[in-house]
């Protein structure tokens, strides 16, 4: 065995791609070679050090800047007929918009037992889109929040089975998030991308309460309840238990 | 971001939604700009290179391919700015690379922000390949699958990258004295 081969298995243990014999092959190693288990130990270092590494907070403006400077391609000219005649020919996109006729969804992020709830700007609430015909994901409307600590994206969807509600997540401390569907017309009916879903979902209407910290999503498909044209507002709450930073509140809308 | 509200959201683009393009800004900026600061050491020129990007980005989203996700888009064209910038520099803030010491310094108590500092100088010694791979991996959480489509490279190519990247970051943290070998 000479010291190649060791770093070889090393750098592959580093990334989860040693396969079973190779992992064997290591493990022999480390018991036989007191130079091979400190050779582990020097990579597992360096490997962990370049994971503390710090994130570097966007300059000032840069946002802006960008905003500002960035040209996209010329927009097409679209009216309402158009678009809205021939979505209309979808039985599925009727019914889904029966559903959602409306719907306002409210997202709200304040701080637990804190009354401290701050209106976000008007400028981080970026409005409402109008579904396009074509695509086989429309975007309603999409909320984006940040603070000390956490972002957070909350997304409405159109798709062929009906309305999609995604919620992410990426916080450093515990988070609990309260979605409040009240008045709204539309309730979850399923949750997916469990693989890395909240440490607690539970819904109990017109609530569903979340909590994680890291990074998190998930995905939740709406249904129509009760008449959906008499309603008008749906709220989400994110709720932070443990942090004491302002608070933010931001709305989805979808209108028609 | 979820691929799906990723790809709606470059189709607004491609429509000229500046809203949707504000909303892929929000969400990949400060990635962007973390991997330009690991490239490249200097924080105005991380912000002049992910201004770059994103504004070539954008004017070209119509060319944008669906099959690809478009954070490997906008990494590629991160790289491929941050790269252009130190061959503008003409690698004279590139510190001299030394052959490894043999001898590397004895172990020294550090703090982290030394640590860090340490790290970053070390990153710099790298050539742009083996940087790029290592600032995609640990500064932009891609995988060997996501680090090939963005260098378009093999992901073979990838692996012996990291492990070289590795290897020698390894020997010159310990010639620094961050730790021994």
């Amino acid at each position: 065995m000479n010291d190649s081969r060791l770093d070889e298995l090393l750098n592959a243990e580093l990334d989860n791609e040693l396969s079973t014999d190779e992992q064997q092959e290591l493990q022999q190693l480390l018991e036989t070679s007191d130079e091979a288990a400190a050779e582990r130990r020097t990579y597992m270092k360096l490997d962990q050090m370049l994971r503390d590494m710090p994130q570097q907070l966007l300059p000032a403006m840069l946002h802006q800047r960008i905003v500002s400077g960035a040209r996209l391609p010329k927009a097409e000219a679209k009216t309402r007929p158009s678009w809205f005649g021939n979505l209309w020919q979808s039985p599925v996109t009727r019914f889904s918009f029966a559903a959602a006729a409306g719907v306002l969804l409210s997202l709200a992020i304040f701080n637990a037992g804190g009354p401290n709830i701050v209106e976000a700007p008007s400028s981080d609430m970026l409005g409402s889109m109008v579904p396009t015909q074509g695509d086989s994901v429309d975007l309603i409307d999409r909320l984006q929040l940040s603070g000390a600590g956490f972002a957070s994206g909350a997304t409405l969807l159109q798709q062929e089975e009906g309305l999609i509600l995604s919620i992410d997540l990426e916080s450093d401390t515990p988070v609990e998030i309260t979605v409040d569907f009240s008045n709204s017309g539309v309730q979850p009916t399923s949750l997916s991308n469990a693989s890395n879903n909240f440490e607690i979902a539970n819904f109990e209407a017109p609530f569903l309460r979340l909590r994680g910290n890291g990074q998190r999503k998930l995905q939740l498909s709406l249904s129509r309840i009760g008449d959906a044209t008499a309603a008008d507002a749906a709220t989400i709450q994110l709720e932070f238990s443990s942090t004491g930073h302002a608070s933010q509140r931001g709305s989805l809308r979808l209108s028609h | 971001m979820d691929k799906a509200i990723e790809l709606a959201l470059v189709k607004r683009c491609q429509q000229g939604d500046r809203k949707a393009m504000e909303l892929l800004l929000t969400d990949y900026e400060k990635p962007v700009y973390n991997a330009a600061f690991r490239m490249l050491g200097n924080r105005d020129d991380a912000a002049d290179v992910t201004q770059s990007a994103f504004m070539k980005a954008f004017e070209k989203i119509a060319s944008f391919n669906s099959a690809h996700r478009f954070f490997s888009w906008i990494y590629r064209i991160t790289m491929n700015e941050a790269i252009d910038q130190l061959q503008h520099r003409g690698r004279m803030q590139q510190v001299d690379v030394e052959l490894v010491d043999e001898n590397a310094a004895p172990q020294r108590e550090v703090d982290a922000s030394q640590v860090s500092d340490e790290i970053q100088a070390a990153l710099l010694e790298l050539n742009d390949d083996h940087r790029a791979v290592i600032v995609l991996h640990y500064f932009s959480d891609c995988n060997y699958q996501q680090i090939a489509e963005t260098l378009d490279i093999p992901e073979k190519t990838v692996k012996s990258r990291l492990f070289s990247a590795r290897q020698q970051l390894k020997l010159r943290l310990a010639r620094h004295g961050i730790f021994s070998l």
